[in-house]
């Protein structure tokens, strides 16, 4: 039995916690013990991507220090796993030391998705979500990570589901972190622009592995006053076929 | 000569100053190697790129290759305007084009005589290689001059199917034989072309609207 | 009006016209489908992206060897080499060279150096017309406006715009707005300048050190007829383009193609050593190459951004950028556009005015995996705005913001009570009236996107509960 660490990202411990208790219902029926270090805050992403490493730095010692010792650490966010397996090590400013310890933990640092399929080799998680679902490529998952069928796979497996390919699955959402405040005319048109392909494939939710990614999205479509819907991975993987309950929809 | 000037002393320090300390590397394997899959069939895959490119493939047996090059000169050559063909003054190409039949020898005119010029009809020319994988054609200064295979509406090649050689890389080595001798060399593959204007393929845009080969076995 | 504030108006500008990108896209969704069919004719893309790297990686080394080799072969054959420190520098030596020839008409082929130099003004302001021959140049020069895009310069015109602008500009008569007609229309239009012109200026794609050779990439032969006609050939180019040998070309023309405009293979590919030889007919009498650094040494000295000056101007990370998809070319206000413009452009032309670029990105690294030399763009993005942040030049309140935010989540403690404030804020600012209205101090989120309302408890709260009382283990309310 393996156990794993769970890092929740900032902004889904804040305003999104169902992400992350769906992450852990999952993890916890795949087998898995889960735990949670308190110690945890935030991996420095918006830092680094802004360009103020040095507070990047220092959460990203944070990071290192909290999960050592871990044996799996299992995010539910693929920008905050890219941080974490990619970017620390870009924070090294000369010291052979850290960039040590970033690498040490590097392959120990899973996508949620990337997780379940690669290191438990798992598509199958039991579950049960009787809707029409498109798959958004979220940027960082894909060309940081490289996870492009895991999920579809995982999404393929559970009852119920009719996974559809929406155009430009691959196309940026427009969120970008700072981005979305920076720029938001730019940022707004692409939302819009991806919404619309998820209506247009006539998807009853959009999902993805990124909860920012859909907190842009699913803004849109409920500003426009969308039919369609976003939805964490997790959140469907961790739905199940309850006697005598209404479909899950959560 | 070299224009000689301070900013040149100045550029090359500062390229100096950010130089590697190892030395120059040695040159690298034909690149062809691991990065294009082998061509089964050279002819025929050479055929396909042709037929893809839009350059007009045309196989003769030598005792053909005459008649025919009279044949496509003569319908590159609209009767009516009298533009003159321009053509490579070599001697394979004086022996196919001296049977001509008339009005048309009156209308060639022979790169040992004078440059192409903006009126030509057509311009007819070697080639120096002919390259499998991209279906070109490698000319050089020595195919007629410079603007020989680009100046005039159609521009017709004559070629041996013993200069087809594989991949670019052998062209290049062969473009780097001409090159000691010539001041310009071009690898063509297929007739003038832009898409310039809202992404739709025209052809003859500047230079030739048709290429035609005439590949003899 | 700054620079910044400009790009801002601009960019939201176009963002506000579906319309246009929607015209833009299916332009480039033609693209995408020629360069993914152009990428699967290598056996192994990637490795070739890998040999490009390695390649451009050595020339840049030893960048300095390299021009001088190619300085001795063309200069071995007759011809001038000149290198020029500045734009100014460049500008005045191509006009010099007019001058001593009396050149009343120059034509001259796509060149974006030329455009980072502005040297077409230059020359027009000495009387001497000049003339893009390349039909999307062309175009844009009869709008009198700068290339919407470093490959395809008109790509954001409409057929009936540029039908409208030849009626206008050359007489076309109208009715003729097909692609072939226009095109057809600017080829006669063109014909007697390329008879005429005393001078043409090219740009460069290659220069091959071991042969002293330039290496022209084209489709439509203008830049063939640009280096044959006139009595001089002026290359202007900046002195990053080497290439080691003429055996690169193997690999590296099939690549520029690929990435550039989704064909096997450009349709002309030439190479020129130098003027006219003895023996030869025709061509220039003479031949100079313009070497242009204009920030690119100091570039070379950045160990982190070098490989920026492997750049191949194919355009591939404009074509995939999501932000030039929805804002196109000009509102950069920038000779390169789109990432490659937003890395290069601060080296090129001060930070002062381009640095705001390195903010004109959602860093999806679309670009990274789309350029054929593997520069890493997306990632040379952040490191702008971490010296940018380093020298003081960062945005203000978005530093506030972030060091607030790294001292609260420095602290675990600290952290989740800052949360739970944040919380309640977000659920009183909910019962207020006006989401997104210009009272509401998250507008710039809201304006286009509804905010979830915020959950009573954060997951390290449910978490406790839960592990405080066990037997509720799937409790999920």
């Amino acid at each position: 039995m393996i156990r794993v660490a769970l890092f929740i990202p900032c902004f889904v411990d804040q305003l999104a916690p169902t992400i992350g208790q769906a992450a852990v219902r999952v993890l916890e029926r795949a087998g898995c013990t889960v735990e949670f270090p308190e110690a945890q805050t935030c991996c420095g992403q918006p830092a680094f991507s802004t360009g103020h490493w040095r507070e990047a730095r220092a959460l990203a010692e944070r990071f290192v220090r909290v999960f050592a010792a871990a044996e799996a650490v299992v995010c539910p966010s693929g920008s905050c796993a890219a941080t974490a397996r990619r970017a620390f090590a870009l924070l090294d400013d000369g010291d052979a030391a850290w960039r040590r310890d970033a690498a040490a933990l590097a392959p120990r640092v899973f996508e949620f998705s990337e997780f379940l399929v690669r290191r438990l080799r798992l598509t199958d998680v039991g579950a049960f979500f009787p809707h029409r679902v498109a798959y958004h490529d979220a940027c960082h998952l894909l060309r940081e990570l490289g996870v492009r069928d895991e999920p579809r796979q995982l999404l393929r497996e559970v009852r119920g589901l009719e996974l559809v390919e929406m155009e430009e699955p691959e196309e940026c959402c427009g969120f970008g972190g700072a981005f979305a405040v920076a720029l938001p005319a730019i940022s707004a048109a692409l939302g819009r622009r991806k919404a619309a392909n998820v209506e247009r494939a006539q998807a009853e939710f959009v999902t993805t592995g990124d909860p920012s990614c859909l907190l842009h999205i699913g803004g849109v479509l409920a500003r426009q006053r969308a039919r369609a819907r976003a939805i964490h991975l997790a959140e469907i993987l961790a739905a199940e076929r309850r006697p005598g309950a209404a479909p899950a929809r959560p | 000569m070299t224009d000689a000037n301070a900013g040149r002393e100045r550029i090359l320090a500062r390229l100096r100053a950010a130089r590697a300390a190892a030395p120059l590397a040695p040159p690298p394997a034909p690149h062809a190697a691991g990065v294009f899959a082998p061509i089964a069939d050279p002819l025929v895959r050479f055929q396909e790129e042709c037929a893809a490119n839009r350059t007009e493939l045309y196989q003769v047996d030598a005792a053909n290759a005459a008649t025919c090059l009279g044949d496509l000169l003569a319908q590159a050559l609209a009767p009516g305007d009298g533009a003159p063909a321009y053509v490579q003054d070599a001697p394979i190409l004086r022996r196919l084009l001296a049977a001509l039949p008339p009005p048309l020898p009156a209308r060639l005119r022979w790169s040992s005589e004078a440059a192409v010029g903006g009126d030509a009809g057509a311009a007819v020319t070697l080639a120096e290689a002919l390259v499998v994988r991209t279906g070109s054609i490698l000319v050089s200064t020595a195919c007629g001059g410079r603007a020989a295979s680009v100046l005039a509406p159609v521009h017709i090649v004559y070629a041996e199917a013993a200069q087809l050689v594989p991949e670019l890389d052998q062209a290049l080595v062969a473009a780097r034989a001409c090159a000691a001798a010539a001041s310009m060399l071009c690898l063509i593959t297929g007739p003038s072309r832009t898409s310039d204007i809202e992404k739709k393929l025209v052809l003859g845009a500047h230079g030739p609207r048709r290429l035609v080969l005439l590949l003899a076995r | 009006m700054n620079a910044e504030r400009q790009f801002r108006r601009a960019g939201a500008r176009a963002a506000a016209d579906a319309a246009r990108q929607d015209f833009l896209r299916a332009g480039l969704a033609g693209y995408g489908h020629a360069a993914a069919g152009a990428r699967r004719r290598f056996a192994d893309w990637s490795a070739a992206r890998d040999r490009c790297q390695e390649v451009k990686a050595e020339a840049l080394a030893h960048l300095d060897a390299y021009l001088l080799r190619f300085e001795e072969r063309v200069v071995a054959r007759g011809g001038h080499v000149f290198w020029a420190e500045t734009a100014a520098a460049a500008r005045d030596y191509i006009l010099g060279v007019a001058r001593r020839h009396g050149a009343r008409r120059v034509i001259k082929s796509k060149s974006m150096v030329s455009e980072e130099v502005r040297l077409t003004p230059a020359l027009e302001a000495a009387g001497i017309a000049t003339v893009e021959t390349d039909l999307g140049e062309f175009i844009v020069q009869l709008r009198r406006e700068p290339p919407f895009h470093i490959v395809t310069p008109a790509m954001h015109l409409r057929r009936g715009e540029i039908a409208a602008l030849f009626q206008r500009e050359l007489g076309a008569p109208p009715g003729a707005d097909s692609a072939e007609e226009l095109a057809g229309a600017a080829r006669r239009a063109l014909r007697d300048q390329f008879l005429a012109a005393e001078m043409g200026i090219t740009g460069a794609n290659f220069l091959i050190a071991e042969e002293g050779l330039v290496a022209i990439t084209e489709n439509e032969g203008n830049a063939r007829l640009c280096s044959s006609l006139p009595r001089v050939h002026v290359v202007l180019t900046g002195l990053e383009k080497v290439l080691p040998r003429l055996a690169d070309l193997g690999l590296f023309w099939p690549v520029l193609a690929a990435a550039g405009t989704g064909q096997p293979i450009t349709c002309y590919n030439s190479l020129i050593g130098g003027p006219r030889q003895p023996e030869e007919r025709d061509g220039p009498e003479e031949f100079h190459v313009v070497l242009l650094d204009n920030g690119r040494s100091a570039l070379l000295a950045d160990r982190e951004r070098r490989d920026t000056l492997a750049c191949i101007r194919c355009g591939a990370c404009l074509n995939v950028c999501p932000v030039f998809h929805t804002i196109g070319g000009h509102a950069y206000g920038a000779t390169y556009s789109g990432p490659i413009g937003a890395v290069l452009m601060p080296q090129l032309g001060g930070l002062e005015r381009f640095g705001h670029l390195a903010f004109a990105s959602s860093l999806c690294g679309a670009c990274t995996e789309a350029c054929p030399v593997k520069i890493d763009l997306h990632r040379h993005l952040i490191r702008n705005r971490r010296d940018a942040v380093a020298a003081g030049r960062g945005r203000r309140r978005e530093g506030w913001a972030v060091r607030a935010w790294a001292w609260l989540a420095a602290d675990p403690r600290r952290y989740q009570r800052a949360g739970a404030v944040l919380r309640r804020l977000l659920r009183v600012r909910r019962v207020l009236p006006g989401e997104g209205g210009m009272l509401d101090p998250l507008r710039p989120w809201t304006r286009a996107r509804a905010l979830p309302a915020p959950p009573a408890e954060s997951f390290r709260e449910w978490w406790r509960r839960r592990t405080a009382a066990p037997p509720a283990r799937d409790s999920h309310d």
